[in-house]
């Protein structure tokens, strides 16, 4: 039955060992309890280093085979040579040629019972039963084993399968009344999760022995201030355990309030992206209104005004043919000012603004004289006065400045009482080197309520009886050149002044200003407008 | 502001009758619009000269290299060729020590510099006040 016995380890191989090769004794807390262990029992020993390990089974293997007990080794190969080394070789040849010692192989005898990952209740018993009923028959006395098959289970990383092995183990000691000592690296048990294995592993054994560094002290004084330095550090690596666990909670928060900002910038970032093409498509948008203003709906504006007047030109036509299409030349020049004003508005609105161009500052007064001469042309009813005070030059886009006294001008002539004159006056601020323009008719007085809104382009006023002239933008229009120009634009009215609008400019253009109007508009100072002949 | 200013300078400068002259094509007229090309036409024989219509750069190109106007009436905003283009070759090729130009535009300030400016709609009385200034040909 024994020769047939698989991984059998032949013992004599060593017990040949020169005596330098056995470490000196040394105490153990539990010596008496390995020599003489209760029966059933089932130990587990904790060590750090082989050589105890070595000098513990070893006293649990010696006094058992000289209490004519039968002694089971189920141990590695490096094991048995250690354990056997420590033996005396005598007790252990003898025990050995008359079958009282019994060493396996724990791998092999493992191996035998293992089925896909875990101990096989059946198998175990098939592999171990024989041999512990043959032993107990043969010595008729008890039966000790030391077995390490467990702790290699732990070192596969397989504690499942070790405690297991220990449950199986557990049955058998108390069915067959051994005396079972197991041992475990104390290693195997290193990471903060192995917590849980090692108190199993201990509820798995009746009786439990520490490692060395405890069981290994000479005395009990010795050992009471080893359990009060291992208490304290116990304290200590569980304050550490506590602080590790607070900086890792406020890592992860850390962490998640990147997370969060990382996300908030990347939404962030899409209402950018989105933004962009929103003014992208904005901007594609202004660009086509501004062609159409600009190009496609005056074109045939132009072709109609310029067919009439040849038409009048021609002198071709009755007299009432004639006043029809003065009508419509009138009709298509309101049309053109309309267009006119939308377009201005648009770039006020849409685009960076109404582009001016400043020339070097020249005189006003020609300037005001001639959109004077022409609205007298226009309403040749109306009484204009015209004073200057002062050297009233300033830096001006000759053409907007025109529109603005134009603007002023032609709504005095609308507006004002027929009978009274309309006054223009230019006067030079020297103070504040400014220029200002002032446009007064006697009409009645506006609504005190709706003055601040006479500069709104989008105010609501009751139509005007008859044509209106255009889509009510000038004064807007106006209020944006004056300021495109760095100067203001003001309105009082009351029964006895009259309304008056006057328009204060600097005489000199900011360098800044200068450049800018330039970049987006280039001045064209050597431009030559044709005036009309 | 009812009254049209370009109409009443226009009706001073017909109170002056054109001059007649011998039809040579003498000034030629560039500009997308057909209706405004035909206008034009019509103005410019009105003074006694002839008129060559081109309908944009690339047109008036051809009819340069075949025809001498002395003038040219010049839209900006045009497919194919736009004024300022059909200008820069000309000034590369200096064709324009021979031949006047107008530019006739509905937005002046983006007319190039050195040229006169008819702003649309044109006054066609400015325009024949032009064209006798410029003519050097004699048809006008």
């Amino acid at each position: 039955m024994q020769s047939e016995q698989k991984g059998r380890v032949p013992v004599n191989d060593f017990l040949q060992l020169p005596s330098s090769e056995r470490s000196a004794t040394t105490p153990h807390v539990a010596a008496g309890f390995l020599a003489a262990p209760p029966t059933p029992s089932h130990t587990v020993q904790f060590y750090d280093d082989d050589a105890f390990l070595f000098q513990t089974v070893a006293r649990f293997a010696s006094a058992g085979l000289a209490a004519g007990e039968h002694l089971i080794l189920i141990v590695t190969p490096a094991h048995a040579r250690g354990i056997l080394g420590q033996l005396d070789p005598q007790l252990a040849a003898l025990a050995s040629s008359s079958g009282q010692l019994t060493v396996l192989d724990a791998r092999a005898t493992l191996e035998s019972f293992m089925r896909e990952g875990l101990p096989d209740a059946k198998c175990f018993r098939a592999a171990l039963e024989p041999l512990l009923a043959g032993s107990r028959a043969q010595s008729g006395r008890g039966v000790r084993a030391f077995g390490e098959m467990v702790d290699l289970l732990l070192g596969d990383g397989n504690p499942e399968a070790a405690l297991r092995l220990e449950e199986l183990w557990e049955t058998l000691v108390a069915e067959r009344q051994i005396s079972l000592l197991c041992a475990y690296c104390s290693g195997n048990f290193r990471e903060l999760g192995d917590s849980h294995s090692f108190a199993d592993v201990c509820n798995r054994h009746t009786y439990v022995i520490p490692s060395e560094g405890f069981a290994g002290l000479a005395d009990s004084q010795a050992r009471l201030r080893e359990i009060s330095v291992l208490q304290q550090r116990a304290r200590v690596l569980e304050g550490e355990i506590r602080q590790r666990k607070a900086i890792e909670s406020a890592l992860r928060e850390v962490l998640e309030r990147r997370t969060h900002v990382e996300a908030e910038l990347r939404a962030s970032l899409e209402r950018e992206q989105a933004a962009r093409v929103r003014a992208q498509a904005n901007d594609a948008f202004k660009e086509v209104f501004m062609g159409i203003l600009g190009h496609d709906l005056r074109n045939p504006l132009n072709t109609i005004l310029t067919t009439a007047r040849l038409m009048t030109l021609r002198g071709e036509l009755l007299p009432d043919s004639q006043k029809r299409l003065d009508r419509v030349v009138a009709s298509g020049v309101r049309m053109q000012r309309m267009i006119e004003q939308i377009l201005d508005m648009a770039r006020d609105r849409l685009t960076t603004g109404i582009a001016v161009s400043r020339t070097a500052p020249r005189d006003l007064v020609p300037l005001v004289a001639k959109i004077v001469e022409e609205t007298r042309l226009a309403h040749p009813e109306r009484r204009i006065e015209v004073r200057s005070e002062g050297r009233c030059h300033a830096s001006v886009d000759a053409d907007r400045f025109e529109q603005v006294i134009s603007n002023l001008l032609g709504n005095a002539a609308t507006h004002g009482d027929p009978a009274q004159p309309i006054l223009v006056q230019l006067a030079e601020l020297r103070a504040d080197a400014c220029v200002s323009l002032g446009v007064r008719n006697y009409g009645p007085p506006i609504d005190p309520a709706f003055l601040p809104l006479l500069f709104d382009p989008f105010r609501r006023e009751r139509k005007p009886e008859g044509r209106s002239a255009g889509l009510g933008l000038g004064l807007y229009i106006s209020e944006r050149i004056v300021r495109a120009h760095g100067g203001t634009i003001r309105v009082s009215s009351s029964e006895r002044e009259g309304t008056l609008f006057e328009a204060v400019i600097p005489c000199d253009a900011p360098a800044t200003s200068l450049a800018d109007t330039s970049s987006s508009a280039p001045a064209t100072p050597a431009t030559e407008e044709l005036a009309p002949s | 502001m009812s009254t049209d200013p370009a109409a009443s300078s226009a009706r001073r400068a017909a109170s002056t009758p054109p001059s007649k002259g011998a039809a040579k094509a003498c000034v030629l007229v560039v500009d997308d619009e057909a209706d405004i090309r035909e206008t034009l036409r019509e103005a410019v024989e009105m003074v006694g000269c002839t008129a060559l219509l081109a309908a944009n750069g690339a047109d008036a190109l051809r009819l340069l290299r075949e025809r001498e106007p002395c003038l040219m009436i010049l839209d900006l905003l045009m497919p194919v060729m736009t004024g300022e283009e059909l200008l820069e070759i000309l000034q590369k090729q200096s064709a324009l020590a021979h031949l006047r130009v107008v530019i006739s535009t509905s937005a002046p300030q983006r007319a190039p510099a050195g040229i006169p400016v008819l702003p649309k709609p044109i006054d066609l009385g400015a325009f024949w006040a032009w064209i006798r200034q410029n003519c050097h040909c004699g048809s006008a």
